[in-house]
């Protein structure tokens, strides 16, 4: 059995702009201590995918339809005490700003004392002693004197640590990590992720990975899916994914991966923006970005298909899929772009070689 | 784009961790207010008068389009009392747009809301704006579409009240899509 396993999950806000389709009939799985990275642009659904997991969504929020099997159980089934008993227990979240979990009037050592005391039955000195050794795991220099320290008293990084101790404190089966990093500068990134990733192993703690940014997930990643527009675009393991993207978005994300140790100077991006999910353009929902849109992508929108065969795949089990009409064969000019692997090394690195190969992105759009 | 983080429609609690932190700022005084003068104004204006202190329009830019370009379209809705007006919509639906007379021009329903009313608030004097674009296309399917035949199509908006157009609460225009010069 699955650890999680998400079925046809759909959610949807209703505000008065329209009905939000944040997540539409997503489905994936995540196995025991497996990495997992789901990754788009700014909107695509991701944190309302987690939140979701988390049962935190609220009014107008509504998770519309599906499952989450959470071993083997319905979370979405489950009473409120239930659920409380999930969450902490068994699945933990980490939030892109680290100051969405740290309450600033509590010092950071009672914060996470106080989780361990409640999830592991700790007596006060025991949790101060197990709290000391997290905050010393995650790699916070002193931690016995910064036990007593504020939140405010932490940088960024460190307050991110933090929140790793909390999470990891009652030693989660799975550990959603929405963008853990992003608010950070690219050393302490790294930093984090290796220690993250350690951790991880460490504890048999599987991990949803949460980010827009590509270059985090080949680095920490076992699996991929890639998000647009509230649904998946392409799934596939991380090696496949970077040398052999299926899906145009994802070819356009590779070639925004920012050089290493560069965060500002990126590639290139993808032109356009992502849609108001209120409204998404009929067919495929990246047409009006996709420098291969044909007049069949304004009018057919392509399930997600196996690029091998382009036969349908539905539920989770597949570890190779891409929603795009190249594969159902409706495409009359095809996809026509190639990767080209910069070093052998550094997966990081591999980018689109859209220059020689890529048609002009100006050329079918109107 | 609004962000979850940052809005009402997440679960917050101080004392759990794991759920976001509670918002120190505006959020709950911003409820509050408007809770009291929805009840308020359910409990002292008469539904004929909240009906008719709410205008709505339907209007596009230019009446004629070349066939397959977007159609933007513009709803805007107002309240003309100097107080607030909450509408009480049949779902949390509280309003939608057609195009000859198929909403969201599409022949396949796209949405199940869960049977709930909804109150749908005006501030007094308030006007909302909201645009939409028609892409000439009409959904079959579930992933299907087909294009708009050239000629008159009908773009209509309206609240999601029974009887809309009898209470004044739809509108609709036309636009002509022109033939392919070919
Ligand atoms: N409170 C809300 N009300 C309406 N729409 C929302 C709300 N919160 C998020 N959304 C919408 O849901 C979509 C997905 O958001 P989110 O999951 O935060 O994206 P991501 O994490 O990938 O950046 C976005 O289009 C966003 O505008
Ligand atoms: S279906 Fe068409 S628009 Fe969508 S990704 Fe494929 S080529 Fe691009
Ligand atoms: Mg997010």
């Amino acid at each position: 059995m699955a650890l999680l396993e998400v079925n046809d999950l759909t959610v949807k806000f209703y505000t008065q702009e329209g009905v939000v389709t944040a997540v539409d009939d997503l489905s994936y799985r995540i196995e025991r201590g497996e990495k997992f990275g789901v990754v788009g642009e700014s909107g695509a659904g991701k944190s309302v995918t987690a939140l979701s997991l988390m049962r935190l969504i609220e009014s107008p929020g509504r998770i519309e339809s599906g499952e989450i099997l959470f071993k083997g159980e319905d979370l979405l089934q489950m009473s409120e005490e239930e659920i409380r008993d999930v969450r902490g227990n068994e699945i933990a979240m980490i939030f892109q700003d680290a100051q969405t979990a740290l309450n600033p009037v509590y010092t950071v050592g009672e914060q996470i004392a106080e989780a361990v005391r409640h999830h592991l039955d700790y007596g006060e000195e025991e949790a101060r002693e197990r709290t000391i050794q997290l905050l010393d795991t995650v790699g916070i220099p002193e931690a016995e004197s910064r036990f007593s320290d504020y939140p405010h008293e932490f940088s960024g990084g460190m307050q991110q640590r933090a929140v790793i101790a909390m999470a990891l404190s009652c030693d989660p089966d799975l550990l959603l990590c929405d963008e853990p990093t992003t608010a950070l500068d690219v050393t302490i990134e790294a930093q984090i992720l290796e220690e993250l990733e350690g951790l991880a192993d460490e504890f048999d703690t599987a991990i949803q990975l949460i980010t827009h940014d590509l270059g985090v997930v080949a680095e920490v990643c076992d699996r991929v899916m890639v998000m647009y527009a509230g649904k998946p675009v392409e799934k596939a393991p991380v090696e496949d994914l970077y040398y052999d993207p299926k899906h145009p978005y994802t070819v356009g994300l590779m070639s925004s991966i920012p050089r290493v140790g560069n965060k500002r100077e990126r590639l290139q991006t993808i032109p356009g923006t992502m849609p108001d999910l209120v409204e998404l353009p009929p067919g495929c929902s990246f047409h009006p970005r996709c420098p291969y849109a044909e007049d069949a992508c304004t009018k057919r929108e392509p399930p997600l298909l196996d690029p091998e065969t382009g036969t349908k795949v539905t539920g989770t089990d597949t570890e190779r899929a891409a929603a795009c009409l190249e594969y159902t064969g409706e495409l009359q000019e095809g996809l026509d772009y190639s990767v080209e692997v910069r070093s052998e090394s550094a997966k990081a690195e591999a980018g689109a070689g859209a220059g020689a190969t890529a048609p002009n992105s100006e050329r079918d759009r109107k | 784009m609004r962000r979850i983080y940052e809005s009402g429609a997440l679960r917050r609690d101080d004392d759990e961790p794991f759920s976001p932190r509670e918002q120190e700022e505006s959020v709950t005084p911003q409820a509050m207010r408007s809770i009291d003068s929805t009840s308020l104004s359910r409990l002292v204006v008469p539904n004929w008068i909240r009906h008719r202190a709410i205008s709505i329009d339907v209007s596009t830019p230019r009446s004629t389009y070349p066939a397959d370009a977007a159609i933007p379209f513009q709803v805007t809705m107002r309240n003309a009392m100097p107080f607030p007006i909450t509408i009480t919509t049949e779902s949390p639906i509280v309003w939608s747009w057609e195009v000859d007379g198929i909403t969201e021009a599409s022949h396949v329903p796209l949405h199940d809301p869960p049977d709930e009313r909804r109150g749908f608030r005006f501030d007094r004097g308030e006007r909302k704006q909201f645009r939409k674009r028609w892409q000439q296309r009409f959904r079959v399917t579930d992933d299907e579409w087909e294009s708009a035949e050239p000629g008159t199509h009908t773009i209509g908006a309206g609240l999601n009240v029974e009887n809309a157009a009898e209470k004044g609460l739809y509108d609709e225009t036309t636009v002509t899509i022109e033939p392919d010069a070919e």
